[in-house]
Order: C-alpha cells, then sequence, then structure tokens
C-alpha cells in the first residue's frame, strides 16, 4: 500500500514531466528573457542599453498605449461575450448526427481550417467600398459606408471576423462537451416534465461548465493576444482605430525597432491576462461542476 | 443499443416537430451559405482568368474555366514536397502531443500531489504570451541546437502546447470519480486507470484536439519562415506565401494553391468529426 | 491494422530523417530577398549563371514579401547571423549603415564604375563620402489616368491641385473614385505622399537633419489636401479594395487617376494589354510651381560581418557591372529606371518612347531619392497624415505634434544621416 503511493504520487510527476520540459525550454526561458529585455533599449541591431524602469514609464505617457488599453478592453469584452453565444447556437444545431450534419458541422468549421489569407481577403471584398455589404446597404436605400476606412466601423468589421473564426472552432469543443454529458441525466429531467429550455439551463449548462470555462478563458487570451485579423485587414488603422495593445507592442518591436518598449508593453498585457484568469478561477473554481 | 438522442435544444419532438425540423434546415442551409463563402470564393477566383479576379461588379460564375493555376502549382513548385513536408511535421506533432498533453492533463487534473497547483498555473500562464514575444530567443535556441532546415526545428517546439493540457484538464475534472474509484479497488494504478480507463473515455475530445493540432500545424507560417530556408524544407503554407509579391500578387495561382491545402484540412475534419459523437456511455453508472 | 499504421509511419520518419539530411559541400554565400513571383525567376538565373562559372556559390533565398524586413531579416541579424548579401529598403539602410553591419561597397568598384551611377542613385547608396551598396533600380512616382475617360469628358491633365480636384470630381461616379490614393496606415503610404508634401514646398525636416519642417504652412497644406482628397472632396477612397493589386485598381475602374509608381507601366502591359492610359507628373500646388516626384527603389548590399565578404563583392559587382541583369531586370522583366548612366544611354529609344517618355523627360529629372528617415520619424510623419486623414485632428494640431516628436527625436540621434 505504501508503494503504491509513493508510486502514484511519482506518476503525477512523471506524467506532466515532457509537457514541461518543452514548455520550459521553448516558451517559458524564451519569456523570461523578454521579461529581462523590457529593461534594455535594444533596436535589434546594436548593443543592448540598460534602462530600468524607463520603458514602463514611457508606457503611461504615450497616449497610443492608453488608446489601445481600451481599445483591447472592448475588443475583448464583445468578443468574449459574442463568441458563447454563437458558438454555442452552432453546437447546438449540429450537436446530433443525423442527415447532412456532417457537411453543415464542417463548412461551419472551414473558415477557421482555410488559410487567414484567403478569409481575409473574401472579407475585404465584402467591406470593400463597392464591395457586397455596401451593395445591399445601397440597395435597401441606406447611403453606402466606409467601414474599413472609418474610425468608427473598423474595429466593429475587425470583430466581425473573429467571430466567424472561432464561432465554429470553438463550436467543435462545445460538440464534444455536450457530448460528454451522460444521457440519463436528460432523461430524468424529462420524466419531470422539463421544457427544452428548462433542460438547457439545468442540466446542460451546470454540466458543461468545465467546458465553458475553458472556452470562456480560451477566448478572453485569444482576445487579449489578437493579431492576424488586424494584420490582414487593417494593419492597426486608420489612424489606431483598431490597434490593439498586443498590436501595438508588436508594431513597436517589428515596424520601430523598439524591442525593449514592445516587451514592457506585452509584459504589461500578460500581467492583464495572469490577474483576469486568477479571478476567473476563483470565481468560477477552474469550471468544476460543484 | 443506444438510446435515441433526444437533448438538443433545438431539436423538438412531438406533433411540430417535422415543421420544426424544415425551419432548422433552412437556417441551417443560410448560416451554411455566409460559411462556405470564403471556400467558394477561393476556388472560383482559382479557376478565373485575371481580369475577373479584379472585375468590379464581382464575378460569381468565370466565363471561361481556367484550370491552368492548378497545373502551374505543381510544375513550377516543389508542391508536392511541401505538402509532404506539412503533412509529416502536421501529424507528428499532433500524434505525440495527444499523448503528452493527455498524460500531463490527466495527472493536473486527478492526481495529487505536492505543487500541482504551481505547475498548472505555470502552464497555463504560458498560453498568455503572444508567439512572437518568445520568437527570436527561440529562433536563437534553435539555432544554437543546429536545427535550422531540419525537421527537428519544425517538429519539436510546436509539441508543448498548453492549449491542450488545458482543455484535456477541463474534461478529466468532468469524469466521475465512481470510475476511478472501481478501478483503484480492483487494484489498477494511477497510471493504469490512465491508460485503460481516462484515455478510452476522452475520445471526442481527442478527436477534437486532433484536428485543431492537425489544422494549426497545417497552417502555421511564421515559426516554419523563420527555421526554413531550403526550397525542399518549406511547409505548404510557407511556400503559398511566396506567391505574393511586392507589386502584385497572383491571385489565381495563390487561390489554386490554397484551394489544395485547404483539402487535408477538410478531410482531417470529415474523419474525425464522426468520432466527436463517441459520447461517455455511463452504463451502470448512477446519473 | 494500428501495428501496421504504426510500422508505415516509423518508415516515413527514417524516410523523412533521410531527405532532411543537408546535402552542402562548401558554405555558399546566402542571398535574400523579399519574394517576388515575377521576378525571382529572373534572379535565379543569374544566380544559376553565377553559380555555373564561379565561386564561392550563392544560395538564393526568397522571403514572402509581409515578413522579410519586419521578422526575417530581425531575426537573423538580432540573432547575431544575417545574410551574406541582401536588398534594403531606404527606411532601413540607414539603421544598418550605422551597426556597422554593411561593408562600404565602393572598395570593389573601380571609379569608373562608381561614376556611371546616376547622381540620384548615388545620393541613395552615399553616407558621409562612402557607397554602401549599389541601388538595384529606380522607380519614379507618377499618377496614371484612364485616357478614354479623359476624352470622353473632354478634360486636360491638371497643372495644379486646384485642377487635380476638379478633374477627380468631374470622374467620380458612386461606383468609381476620381482618384486613388493610398490610405493605409503603413510606410508605403509615406512614399506617396511625399510628392504632394515636395510639390507644395513643404518637407519633413531641413537638409542636414537639425530642425523639423513639418509644421511649416507649407507642409500643412499638403496634410491638408490629402485629407481634404478623402473628407471634403469625396474623390479618394478611404479603404482600398480586397484584391487591390496596385494598378489594377485604374484598369478595373475602381479608380480613374491613380497615383503609383513607374513598375505599373509593366503590370499594364501584361494584365490590361487594351487598357488606354496615360502619366503625368503630380501637380504642383499652384499652377506653374515645381512638381517634385520621388524615387523609391531597393539597394543590395553586403554585410560586413560575412565569412566572405570579397566573395560577396564580387558577386554583387558581377550581377550589375559584369552581367545583363540590370537591362534584364529594369527593361524586360520589370518597367524601371536601371541605376547606371551607361544603360539608359544604350537604351534611348526605349526611354523616350511610349509610356516611358514622360517618365525620362519630366519626372526623373525632378525627381528626389525615396528619403532614408529613420522609424521614428516615419512614424512621426504617419502618425499625422492619418491623425488629419482619418482622425479629425487638425492638420496643423497634427503638424506640431509631429514636430514636436522629430526634434525630440533628433536632438538624441547619433547614427548616420
Amino acid at each position: 500500500m505504501r508503494f503504491r503511493t509513493w508510486a502514484d504520487r511519482a506518476t503525477g510527476y512523471l506524467f506532466v514531466l515532457p509537457d514541461l520540459l518543452g514548455l520550459v525550454v521553448f516558451v517559458i526561458a524564451p519569456a523570461v528573457l523578454g521579461l529581462i529585455l523590457s529593461l534594455f533599449d535594444w533596436s535589434g541591431l546594436g548593443p543592448m542599453t540598460f534602462v530600468g524602469l524607463s520603458n514602463y514609464k514611457t508606457m503611461f505617457e504615450d497616449p497610443i498605449f492608453l488608446r489601445s488599453l481600451g481599445i483591447t478592453f472592448r475588443y475583448v469584452a464583445v468578443f468574449v461575450g459574442g463568441n458563447f453565444v454563437l458558438a454555442m447556437a452552432l453546437a447546438l444545431l449540429v450537436q446530433h448526427q443525423g442527415r447532412g450534419i456532417g457537411f453543415y458541422r464542417a463548412v461551419f468549421f472551414a473558415p477557421a481550417s482555410i488559410s487567414l489569407v484567403v478569409v481575409g481577403f473574401v472579407w475585404k471584398f465584402m467591406f470593400q467600398p463597392n464591395g457586397l455589404i455596401n451593395g445591399l446597404i445601397k440597395t435597401l436605400g441606406f447611403p453606402g459606408q466606409p467601414f474599413l476606412g472609418s474610425m468608427s466601423q473598423a474595429l466593429g468589421v475587425v470583430l466581425s471576423l473573429s467571430f466567424y473564426l472561432s464561432a465554429g472552432y470553438f463550436m467543435v469543443i462545445l460538440i464534444a462537451g455536450l457530448n460528454d454529458i451522460p444521457e440519463q441525466y436528460y432523461h430524468a429531467a424529462m420524466v419531470d416534465g422539463a421544457t427544452k429550455l428548462q433542460q438547457f439551463w439545468h442540466v446542460t449548462l451546470p454540466l458543461l461548465k468545465p467546458t465553458s470555462f475553458f472556452v470562456l478563458v480560451m477566448s478572453i487570451l485569444q482576445g487579449f493576444q489578437v493579431f492576424d485579423q488586424i494584420y490582414v485587414l487593417t494593419g492597426g488603422g486608420p489612424f489606431y482605430a483598431t490597434t490593439t495593445t498586443v498590436f501595438y507592442a508588436f508594431q513597436s518591436a517589428f515596424r520601430y525597432y523598439q524591442f525593449g518598449y514592445a516587451s514592457a508593453i506585452t509584459v504589461v498585457i500578460f500581467a492583464i491576462q495572469v490577474a483576469l484568469s486568477v479571478v476567473l478561477f476563483r470565481l468560477l473554481k477552474g469550471g468544476r461542476v460543484a | 443499443m443506444r438510446s435515441p438522442r433526444v437533448t438538443g435544444l433545438l431539436q423538438p419532438f412531438g406533433s411540430a416537430r417535422r415543421r420544426a425540423q424544415t425551419w432548422r434546415h433552412l437556417l441551417l442551409s443560410l448560416l451554411a451559405a455566409v460559411f462556405i463563402l470564403p471556400l467558394y470564393w477561393m476556388i472560383v477566383s482559382a479557376l478565373k482568368g485575371p481580369s475577373e479576379i479584379f472585375a468590379v461588379p464581382p464575378v460569381w460564375i468565370p466565363s471561361r474555366w481556367n484550370w491552368n493555376h492548378f497545373v502551374d502549382v505543381f510544375q513550377q513548385v516543389p508542391f508536392a514536397r511541401w505538402m509532404f513536408n506539412s503533412g509529416f511535421v502536421s501529424i507528428t506533432v499532433t500524434l505525440v502531443a495527444l499523448l503528452t498533453h493527455s498524460m500531463a492533463a490527466y495527472s493536473l487534473a486527478r492526481l495529487r500531489y505536492r505543487g500541482r497547483r504551481v505547475l498548472f498555473g505555470l502552464i497555463i500562464g504560458t498560453l498568455m504570451v503572444p508567439f512572437w514575444v518568445i520568437m527570436i530567443p527561440l529562433y536563437i535556441e534553435v539555432r544554437a541546437f543546429g536545427w535550422l532546415d531540419t525537421y527537428w526545428a519544425l517538429i519539436i517546439p510546436a509539441i508543448p502546447n498548453a492549449f491542450g493540457i488545458f482543455l484535456l484538464h477541463q474534461f478529466y475534472l468532468g469524469i466521475p470519480h465512481e470510475l476511478e474509484e472501481a478501478a483503484t479497488i480492483d487494484g489498477c494504478s494511477k497510471a493504469g486507470i490512465f491508460f485503460r480507463i481516462v484515455l478510452p473515455l476522452s475520445k471526442p475530445i481527442m478527436a477534437a484536439l486532433a484536428v485543431f493540432f492537425f489544422v494549426a500545424n497545417w497552417n502555421s507560417f511564421l515559426w516554419p519562415l523563420l527555421v526554413t530556408n531550403a526550397t525542399e524544407m518549406k511547409t505548404v503554407q510557407v511556400g503559398i506565401a511566396g506567391f505574393s509579391g511586392q507589386y502584385q500578387n497572383p491571385w489565381g495561382y495563390l487561390m489554386a494553391a490554397n484551394t489544395i491545402a485547404v483539402l487535408p484540412n477538410l478531410v482531417v475534419f470529415l474523419l474525425l468529426q464522426r468520432q466527436l459523437m463517441a459520447s461517455i456511455t455511463m452504463s451502470g453508472i448512477k446519473g | 491494422m494500428r501495428r501496421a499504421c504504426l510500422v508505415a509511419w516509423v518508415l516515413a520518419l527514417t524516410l523523412a530523417a533521410t531527405l532532411a539530411a543537408p546535402a552542402f559541400a562548401a558554405e555558399p554565400i546566402t542571398f535574400w530577398k523579399f519574394a517576388d513571383t515575377y521576378g525571382d525567376p529572373t534572379i535565379q538565373e543569374y544566380v544559376d549563371q553565377w553559380n555555373a562559372a564561379h565561386s564561392p556559390k550563392v544560395e538564393f533565398v526568397s522571403i514572402p514579401w509581409a515578413e522579410y524586413t519586419t521578422t526575417r531579416l530581425t531575426a537573423a541579424f538580432a540573432s547575431g547571423q544575417g545574410p551574406d548579401v541582401f536588398w534594403v529598403s531606404p527606411g532601413d539602410f540607414l539603421r544598418y549603415v550605422s551597426n556597422g553591419i554593411l561593408e562600404p561597397m565602393d572598395t570593389y568598384l573601380t571609379a569608373s564604375q562608381v561614376e556611371d551611377l546616376v547622381p540620384v542613385a548615388r545620393d541613395k547608396a552615399t553616407v558621409n563620402g562612402r557607397i554602401y551598396g549599389v541601388p538595384v533600380e529606380l522607380e519614379p512616382l507618377a499618377v496614371f489616368y484612364d485616357k478614354d475617360l479623359f476624352e470622353e469628358k473632354g478634360l486636360a491633365v491638371p497643372q495644379s491641385w486646384d485642377e487635380l480636384v476638379r478633374v477627380a470630381q468631374a470622374l467620380t461616379t458612386p461606383e468609381r473614385f476620381g482618384l486613388v490614393i493610398e490610405p493605409a496606415a503603413d510606410f508605403y503610404q509615406l512614399f506617396t505622399f511625399y510628392p504632394f508634401l515636395w510639390s507644395a514646398g513643404g518637407d519633413v525636416m531641413d537638409e542636414g537633419w537639425t530642425q523639423a519642417r513639418i509644421a511649416s504652412p507649407e507642409s500643412v497644406a499638403a496634410l491638408q489636401f490629402w485629407s481634404d482628397l478623402v473628407n471634403v472632396h469625396g474623390v479618394s477612397p478611404k479603404s482600398q479594395p480586397a484584391a487591390a493589386n496596385d494598378v489594377t485598381m485604374l484598369g478595373s475602374g475602381f479608380g480613374a487617376m491613380q497615383v503609383t509608381g513607374m513598375w505599373a507601366v509593366k503590370i499594364l502591359k501584361e494584365q490590361y494589354p487594351d487598357f488606354n492610359y496615360g502619366v503625368f507628373p503630380v501637380p504642383p500646388k499652384e499652377r506653374g510651381g515645381e512638381s517634385v516626384s520621388v524615387t523609391g527603389g531597393w539597394m543590395q548590399v553586403i554585410n560586413a560581418k560575412s565569412k566572405d565578404v570579397e566573395g560577396a563583392a564580387e558577386f554583387t559587382r558581377w550581377l550589375f557591372y559584369e552581367s545583363d541583369f540590370p537591362v534584364v531586370w529594369t527593361i524586360q522583366k520589370n518597367s524601371k529606371f536601371p541605376t547606371l548612366q551607361s544603360i539608359l544611354d544604350a537604351n534611348r529609344e526605349y526611354f523616350h518612347s511610349g509610356p516611358m517618355k514622360v517618365f525620362t523627360e519630366e519626372i526623373l529629372p525632378a525627381a528626389r531619392p525615396e528619403p532614408r528617415f529613420p522609424p521614428e520619424v516615419q512614424r512621426a510623419l504617419l502618425d499625422a497624415l492619418q491623425g488629419t486623414m482619418f482622425g479629425g485632428v487638425p492638420a496643423e494640431m497634427a503638424a506640431k505634434t509631429a514636430e514636436a516628436q522629430i526634434n525630440r527625436f533628433l536632438r538624441t540621434y547619433t547614427g548616420a544621416r
């Protein structure tokens, strides 16, 4: 019995070891270097100069950085909520096997599997000045909209693309989660005379908590780190209207060659993600079914 | 042996069933039309001549089917080799990652030992670092290992990934304890429980993960781009990105290449999506 | 069944491992350039030609356009191992010179070879009297227009900004923009803006880089003009169509006039062979004023830390002075100006006829090289332009902010000018 306890504990460590080792070498160590870099001034070419906390000081006097925080939070809030609702709706629609359902599932997942260059192309095509959406709007008698050329509309277009790419992706996760709920619970609920809606609220949602928690946390992190959609659609413009904090950090590093400053910005955005995740884990108990 | 599934919110029963089914299919078709647009546009653009690609208003059906682009893709560049590279890397990463991630996730979710929570936090923390932040140090590391222009550089750094660990962790949280207890009484070790009970139970989520890993690695771009120089070591996405130029993009050619490149993703999805449906049948366990 | 799968996979692994084994004997010179589907085969041809007759061998690597200067070169040089030979853009050039990365090229050229560079090209490559690379090409900017539309509406080539607006207004319909300018927040936008800035008599800073000039009334007028084109006159698009392949916006009828570079001649010839177009210089602000263009173009440079600087230089000299690559590159494969006077002279007829005529006779003589401003300066300028065009920031205020940023930068800047 004693050997068994010891062996089980060793199993615990041994099972984590391969991935942990990989993460330490390929993610954590490079990330720690990034953290150290935030205390330096470096253009990527010459020597590094130690500047202490001055990158952090610059940041809070940089109006573009401060504005990017607002844009990021707005983006994350809309994305997290919308993504969950859309992915759940799709998952419920195609959850069960049936004629043609496999086709629909594949189609909903398709945007997530095609190269973003192609999807981005189609999206730009739809929202361009003489594009499909404007054609539709004009046919209905409304004036055409600038969309990607508008300070107030560009972020919305980026969001719509994000939904489009993510809905089918998270749908797959939710389908797997939904099918993990033992049928017995639904039988019991039906015997009690619960309506479909009641079943959803009292059986599906509570039992889906671990999966929902995953979807929630992942979409928050994806939201904070959104990059590709902005890169493809707007390049952060017009006039920083779609420059989220992480995108700004990328631009600082690879367009303006301020690697220290970019690192400092990423450290801040990392801290925000950690803080939000810790709060969520506490509040929702890590998504454990109570 | 399975009981008929009646659990869907949007799948009603009784007398209104047929009419609701019609509405449901109408809704599905409408959604599908929107979601299939990029696919359709990609394929059609690959078949158009150059003047129709840029035409305003858009050309929905090309006046002449132009198959040249598909031929060009295979004749002008080593596209087949790139497909092989991508396939080899994606499948290897997927297989190894499924094993290591499920082991790590099981350990973190179901076993009790000192430091478990800290480890979990550390692993989840790696999800909060954007890739390009670690890109340059990672590049320096991989170069020091002598891995540039080899499969090692494409495969090894792609395996450790907290996304899979986190997702599987959440699923293992949901497995009823009764299963494990029964097995423990039967004299199974923790490792035995994992391989004999937990792993077979996690088929649906493993199928989902397999799709994600395959697609993510197949579509991976920035990292393969950094670590490959030689033409024969390029992956599909890196190769395709080489088509677009400073002044003009050969869209037809680009779309043809993308059309071919998306096929493996869709095939893998169609093959595995059935597995998504294999749910835990909890016979013998009280609800 | 499962075992069979495994065996197959192990076999594939072994196969892959053998395929992956590098087969290079001697270390070749690496030559990096951004990818360009139409141009790369030509470059590969000349690399093959070199490799057939010379050593060291050259390995040509073409890197996707969007990743070339941003991530790829950066990661390579940050890790201390850049390519031996590569192409650099004007905006990046000084960074490399200031950090001692570029080998002076004039050491490897004869006096007459240096002399042969046309002045605007020599200026591009010269820092403190030394030449750091060979300019590959010259690409001046102009306005391309739809000739048929001009004739249909009885319009004449505009000679001032007011006329440009009036012509653009006459050509604008609900489906068509009168004048396409670049709206995207990118360095390319700055490139296309310089001719307007200079034609108004404005500038970013003074010649010695001691003082910003962006808040001068002339500079502010240029910012205001671009904003007005989009916001007041409504003749220019705020965003571009998805398949915006440069001049295809003109060819497809999205625009009636477009500000773009000389390279467009070749694209139009290939993609819209029947399109009837003309070219005119960016008009001066007032009738009778001076029209100034800008000329871009890449530069081939040599890594001073290369293991074989000599070999890299020899290859570069061969490519531009001993092979016929410059002629094939600028005249046959593309529509650009060569950087060598001897080539211009040898092809007088070509450069003084057809669409080339206006470029040779009117635009090139009045073209300044694309400025080599460091990224900080370009950013200040880009922010001013974007802020005026899209952010609702008054041009004067945007310019004042940029002026302060540039002056602050110039006070601490110690690199090459």
